[in-house]
């Protein structure tokens, strides 16, 4: 059963938190891979130590964000996949909806320009 | 194993053992994988656990929260009562603190002492003279340095007004010494011992008061004692000095410097005091070893002045706060079973509480939640309790220092520095971590009573579970004998004290105002030739020309005064051997002086204005004196010797015999024999000081005050005028440590017998509540009310004896224990033990009738209904 509710409350969302759900918006992914594809995804500047990773991902395994899929690692069994839940990515979808108005907010002050996307 | 590994596994060791079982594989095959420095790695999983743990505490302090806000009446019963224990306990650690854990403010307290002397007959008293201290420091190589010190009175002249003032000569060496540098200036040098150098140090409040706060001080010329001295240094604000003599440590106005060579006079004068430094590695009983033989010596080389004495140093610490710390620890070990007690109540109420919710548990706990999460979430409960009881402790503690530092503030060495402060603080952390565990204890002990089957097949019956009951009887027993203890002791002490006061002084003192010692204009010699008697007469003339003063005299000292002069007691025609004259209490005074105090000669007379220094010299002596000195002879026919000057004396005819009259109260007074005296007139003899007595029984004792102050400016203008007080206020400050000592432990017992009360109140009420049911049933069949009272009312005298028995016996050690600090009561006195017992007794029947009395109204029909 999927939980249900308004996404804004949990918002907002700590760095950790956001860039897993984001990687795992694509695809599933298991914790190593998902450590990984943060770095190169911020380019070095979000840098996952197990300890942080994993605290986050059964923290979100338990609020229903995220969910483990019966999944096997052909190379590794012990690792296992997980991927985002509905709820998970309505979360993730107003939190980045909040970064994206920040964004709006800033170019309309000049502190961003056009040029940052280029 | 790998070091990577190896690091890995024992900082996954920290993890929750939930959290390990489900994801460890996966982060070792992480870390496996991972190319970063292992050290790097090692602490991210440390910063991960220490996050997890947090987060957890959090959540179950929210829970926590959650939970208690549903019962706000218990949470307030249990806070108050962790505020009293903790707050109690904070408030007592701050005063021993401050007053006897501290270490001194000198440089290496521990290593300086106080010379003292101990007399042929035994007599000790932390006193030297200055030219022995001297010597001392020359020949005793145990000491790093000797410094001697002599207290005065001095008065300053400032703009032609005088200023008494509280001051010590000091050798130059004392400061440095101590390690005690002034604030502004310099210390003294070996240049200010000089003759005719005169300089002072002033304290950093006179400075404010006479000087304005003057930075140009230093250098300036002042007036003490008529002679012109030159201010060299001011001192820190507060600063402590030992005085090397009976006062310990206190904050000293003025430092004049001891001239390096003093007159020979001096050395049988043991008015002054030395402190003494040990040299490293030295211990004080090699230092004393080395005294005794130096004392051998100086008694050999100075016979007729130090034949019979020695020398030996006791530590500084030691002298100045023993006695403070010896009442002080009783009053701690009160607080600490305060916290007992407190801390029994509480784990009650929380046995109570958390029993309700059994059913409960027992699920959880047949569903597989740990047993430790369970006991975690108790123990965070009932810290957050503490906690919150802390805070408003150590605010009460706050508002109580507050409040009591008026009455400690001259009963304490060092009362100033008390307050609430890191140590107290971090105390107070400490408490609340001890006092969780104390309270957690029994609610903990008895979770584990419970399984699931046990508690689904008894849980509806009600009935009050056998070992639960005991482990709540055991803590109602614990409360009561602490509180007994504790209530005994205190009885103990306040009858101490008030034995203390009401001690008779043999005189009548209602209606008598005397004043502090007076020092007469100083010529720069220790006595006054004969001659001032004008002065004495000119006073005596003023007072009497007062209205309202009944009576008026003056004299060296009066009962409960400053001033305790003691004399050989020679009697013409006895042989005495050398050194070994008996002792008497002496006193000079002016005729009036028994009128005053209400007191008539036994036989002869009394000494009246013919008896001047022109006249034969005349004596009065006290029924003590006769009794233990002249037996055998007609007291009138006898003549002793009168010591009239320093090196002067001469044999007095006894004119009179008078009542005898006690002169110390408290911790100065022998209080199981008066001590013989005797009396010469004033007149007959030289004197440096005297005091005023009037008897103005009409008066206001603050307007006869200033009568006598008046008088006294009057007379000697140059002079300031002397403080005044009735006899019943110098025994109030006699007697202000002791008054704070048993204040203090009268309200913690006070707060220990309520905390235990409300414990049997509270273990009654729930023993009832469990028990309705079979009250319900046995009213049903017929039992009637006054027998379910007397069982309920029974059940708790028991459980109450048998603390009572413990804590008789613990009291009674207890009181051995302080023996010293009863004087003159018995520490098991009989009257004190059962007044408590009874009250015990009583109070805890009382605090049961309630609860009985509900038992009884229980309807039968309601409690069948149950379930």
């Amino acid at each position: 059963m999927e939980a249900t509710g308004d996404p804004h409350v949990f918002l907002p969302l700590s760095p950790s938190a956001f860039y897993i759900m984001l990687v795992l918006a694509a695809e599933e992914r298991h914790g190593y891979s998902i450590a990984k594809e943060v770095e190169e995804a911020t380019n070095g500047t979000v840098r996952l130590g197990p300890g942080t990773l994993y605290r986050v991902i059964k923290q979100m395994v338990t609020d229903g964000w995220i969910i483990e899929v019966d999944r096997v690692d052909s190379g590794d069994p012990r690792r296992r996949y997980y991927r985002l839940t509905s709820w998970g990515r309505r979360i993730a979808r107003a939190e980045a909806s909040r970064m994206a108005d920040a964004v709006r907010t800033a170019m309309d002050r000049r502190l961003l320009s056009a040029s940052t996307f280029a | 194993m790998t070091l990577r590994r190896l690091l890995a596994r024992a900082a996954l060791l920290t993890y929750p053992r939930d959290f390990r079982s489900e994801y460890e594989e996966e982060m070792l095959a992480d870390l496996d994988a991972g190319s970063a420095n292992p050290l790097a790695q090692c602490f991210d999983l440390f910063k991960g656990s220490v996050r997890m743990h947090f987060d957890t505490l959090a959540r179950d302090v929210a829970y926590a929260l959650r939970r208690l806000r549903a019962a706000p009446l218990f949470v307030a019963i249990v806070v108050l009562t962790f505020a009293l224990g903790i707050g109690a306990n904070v408030a007592v650690f701050s005063v021993l603190d401050a007053v006897v854990l501290r270490p001194l403010p000198f440089a290496d307290p521990s290593s300086l002492t106080v010379l003292s002397s101990r007399g042929p007959r035994g007599d000790v008293f932390p006193a030297v003279s200055p030219l022995d201290a001297q010597d001392i420091a020359a020949h005793e190589r145990g000491f790093a340095g000797v410094a001697a010190t002599v207290s005065q009175q001095p008065t300053l002249l400032l703009d032609g007004k005088p200023y008494a003032l509280n001051g010590l000569q000091v050798s130059s060496n004392y400061l440095s010494l101590l390690g005690v540098r002034p604030r502004l200036g310099r210390a003294f040098t070996a240049a200010d011992g000089s003759a005719g150098a005169r300089s002072a140090i002033i304290s950093d409040q006179v400075w404010r008061e006479r000087f304005g706060a003057d930075p140009g001080v230093v250098g300036r010329s002042i007036t003490l004692d008529g002679s012109a001295y030159r201010v060299v240094g001011v001192l820190a604000p507060r600063q402590l000095l030992p005085d090397g003599n009976f006062a310990g440590i206190r904050s000293e106005d003025v430092l004049t410097a001891l001239a390096a060579h003093l007159p020979a006079v001096e050395r049988g004068e043991r008015m002054g005091g030395g402190i003494a430094r040990l040299a490293s590695g030295v211990t004080l009983e090699h230092a004393n070893a080395d005294l005794k033989l130096v004392s051998a010596d100086l008694a050999h080389e100075y016979a007729d002045t130090d034949k019979g004495w020695s020398f030996f140093a006791q530590s500084l610490s030691a002298l100045a706060l023993g006695r403070a710390a010896s009442s002080l620890w009783v009053v701690f070990a009160g607080v600490v079973a305060i916290l007992l007690i407190a801390c029994a109540n509480v784990g009650n109420m929380l046995a109570a509480r958390w029993s309700s919710r059994d059913r409960e548990l027992a699920v959880r706990r047949a569903l597989g939640a740990s047993s430790r999460r369970i006991a975690g979430q108790l123990l965070i409960e009932t810290a957050v309790l503490a906690t919150l009881g802390a805070c408003f402790g150590i605010a009460l503690a706050y508002a109580a220092l507050s409040g009591l530092a008026g009455l400690v503030e001259h009963a304490l060495p060092r009362a100033g520095t008390i307050g609430i402060d890191g140590m107290s603080l971090l105390y107070a952390l400490i408490v609340v971590i001890v006092a969780t565990f104390l309270a957690g204890l029994s609610p903990l002990l008895s979770l584990r009573a419970t399984d699931l089957q046990t508690v689904l097949k008894s849980a509806g019956r009600g009935g009050d579970g056998s070992r639960r009951h005991r482990l709540r009887a055991a803590l109602v027993v614990l409360e009561v004998a602490l509180a007994i203890a504790l209530v005994t002791i205190s009885g103990l002490v306040l009858r101490s004290f008030l034995a203390v006061i009401d001690t008779p002084l043999g005189v009548n003192t209602s209606g008598v105002v005397a004043s502090a010692p007076v020092s007469l204009p100083s010529l720069g010699l220790p006595f006054q030739t004969a001659g001032n008697t004008s002065l004495q007469n000119d006073v005596l003339r003023r007072l009497h020309a007062l209205a309202g003063i009944e009576s008026a005299a003056l004299a060296l000292t009066y009962p409960v005064g400053d001033v305790e002069l003691q004399g050989p007691a020679v009697v013409f025609g006895r042989t005495y051997s050398k050194g070994a004259e008996p002792l008497a209490l002496s006193n000079a005074v002016t005729p009036q002086y028994f009128t005053v105090f209400g007191v008539h000669p036994i036989l002869g007379r009394s000494f009246n204005d013919t008896d001047t220094a022109n006249a034969a010299p005349v004596a009065i002596v006290s029924r003590r004196f006769e009794q233990l000195y002249l037996r055998g002879m007609n007291p009138l026919t006898a003549r002793i010797r009168i010591q009239t000057g320093p090196t002067q004396w001469h044999w007095a005819q006894i004119v009179g015999v008078v009542p005898d009259e006690r002169v110390g109260v408290g911790a100065d007074a022998d209080a199981a024999s008066l001590l013989p005296e005797y009396y010469a007139p004033l007149g007959q003899l030289s004197t440096p000081f005297f005091s005023a007595v009037v008897r103005a029984p009409h008066l206001d004792p603050a307007v006869a005050g200033r009568e006598v102050d008046s008088a006294f400016a009057a007379a000697m203008p140059l002079t300031p005028a002397p403080q005044t007080f009735t006899i019943a206020q110098r025994v109030a400050e006699d007697t202000r440590a002791q008054r704070l000592t048993t204040i203090l432990l009268g309200s913690l017992a006070a707060i220990a017998l309520l905390l235990a009360l409300s414990g049997i109140f509270g273990v009654v009420s729930f023993s009832v509540t469990q028990r309705s049911r079979e009250f319900g049933v046995r009213m049903a069949l017929g039992a009637s009310t006054s027998g379910i009272l007397a069982d309920v009312v029974l059940r708790a005298i028991t459980t109450t004896a048998i603390g009572v028995a413990i804590g008789v016996v613990a009291a009674a050690f207890a009181a051995r224990a302080i023996v010293a600090q009863l004087g003159a009561v018995s520490p098991f006195d009989p009257t004190t033990f059962a007044c408590v017992v009874a009250l015990v007794f009583v109070s805890a029947a009382i605090a049961s009738l309630q609860p009985a009395l509900r038992a009884t109204r229980v309807a039968p029909v309601e409690a069948l209904r149950y379930e």
